[in-house]
């Protein structure tokens, strides 16, 4: 009877578990990231992206003076938006630091 | 206790304050020197400056300085965060409504025909897109990594609606970067804040005007980020058709219908709350509802003075 016939200890069992599920859950984070990866970049390249000017010229669809009427029609879609402060103002008083208005 | 100095630039006012008073000349440079580079990239007033330079040669690929790649990274942002309702195209209808040149003398001189500013935007431009409507920005074609832009022929760029927010943003930035402590750069009623937050936070009044003298709706105070005011109050001519003023509806080329005279708007940073503030008074309206959806705190008055806090605007102490 060689190792390899032996019926498995206590400990050897619960190390090949362990060896298992390592294997399950690494093969799961790999695919998890391909998959992001993979929707990023797809979000990178369907043309209707942020116009992050990062990218205005591959974001946003490519328009000549030729085809103003495409143009018209291939306005990109906004995924970008205005950021909010991380507080409202608040009602004060007091002596002003400064006016806010039109110039 | 801040210390606060006030200085003309670009005809209107600059509000400098830092929380410590032995900081404020070299606080004082570096905001100067930041306002000087803004000028010579973006303003549509100087010949010389870099953006006339590179819309001088249309459909030709420039490479852009650093402050001027910055500034129309923002313009193209917030306009496609606001769906182009603030365009930086909108440079041939401003010019047509004869905002042709520094608003002193604009709003000192006689009252012109818009026909003749069409007339004369109309001679400087090439193909279809010399209308009213803006063209669009999304025509524009910019690469911010590589610092490189194309503007079509017929395309004009006004970076008036994001430039002076932005020279907000970056000189509260480069003073807090220069001598700490806490800052607050206003110009022209647009106000960015950085560092240390004084006792009751940075408090400023919301009015019709920035200046001195107009009347203050509310009084509010803000512990970071930025603040602006869009109005249909200031910056206003008169031509030989009637009263006109500097906001612009991009879709149609005209001032938007009138029923916000004021928007202010709070956000993160001052081109953000700029960008808002115009896009409010464009949306007419719409404001409220789209203000609620940004999750922007925004306070609007009607031309009649009725005012509207939304999405977390304070309402106590409204003059209104």
């Amino acid at each position: 009877m060689n190792d390899r016939d032996a019926q498995p200890t206590g400990d050897a069992m619960r190390r090949k578990v362990r060896r298992a599920t390592t294997g399950v859950v690494g093969a799961a984070v790999a695919a998890s990231a391909v998959i992001t990866a993979g929707i990023a970049y797809a979000g990178t390249t369907d043309g209707q992206g942020t116009v992050s000017t990062s990218g205005t010229s591959a974001t946003s669809p490519a328009i000549t003076d030729e085809d103003d009427d495409a143009a018209a029609a291939a306005l990109p879609s906004t995924t970008s938006a205005l950021a909010a402060p991380t507080q409202a103002p608040s009602a004060s008083s007091g002596r002003r630091h400064a006016t806010s208005g039109g110039s | 206790m801040p210390t606060t100095i006030d200085l003309q630039v670009w005809s209107t006012t600059a509000t400098l304050v830092v929380t410590d008073p032995f900081t404020m000349d070299t606080a004082l440079a570096e905001l100067k020197a930041e306002l000087t580079a803004i000028d010579h990239a973006c303003s549509r007033f100087r010949p010389d400056s870099e953006i006339n330079r590179a819309l001088a040669r249309p459909g030709r690929e420039v490479r852009l300085s650093a402050v001027l790649n910055a500034a129309i990274t923002h313009a193209l942002r917030v306009a496609a965060a606001t769906d182009y309702l603030v365009d930086p195209t909108v440079a041939a209808a401003v010019i047509a409504a004869g905002y042709d040149r520094d608003i002193t003398e604009v709003l000192t001189r006689a009252p012109v025909a818009c026909d003749e500013g069409v007339r004369r935007h109309r001679a400087l431009s090439t193909g279809p897109t010399a209308t009213k409507a803006a063209p669009g920005a999304w025509r524009i074609r910019h690469d911010a990594d590589a610092a490189l832009l194309t503007v079509p022929p017929g395309v004009g760029i006004d970076l008036g609606a994001t430039a002076k927010a932005l020279a907000a943003d970056r000189a509260a930035d480069r003073v807090l970067r220069a001598v700490g402590g806490g800052v607050l750069v206003g110009i022209g009623g647009d106000v960015a804040v950085a560092g240390e937050v004084p006792d009751g936070g940075w408090r400023i009044a919301i009015g019709d005007d920035h200046r001195a003298g107009s009347a203050i709706h509310q009084q509010v105070s803000i512990s970071s980020g930025g603040l602006a005011t869009s109005s249909t109050v200031a910056r206003r001519w008169r031509t030989t058709s009637g009263w006109t003023h500097h906001i612009i509806d991009p879709r149609t080329g005209e001032n938007p219908d009138p029923l916000w005279r004021t928007a202010s708007v709070a956000a993160a940073n001052c081109v953000d709350a700029n960008a808002a503030s115009t896009a409010a008074i464009v949306l007419g309206a719409a404001a409220p509802d789209w203000l609620r959806r940004q999750g922007l705190p925004a306070l609007l008055v009607d031309v009649d003075g009725a005012a509207a806090a939304i999405a977390g605007w304070p309402t106590a102490e409204l003059a209104a």
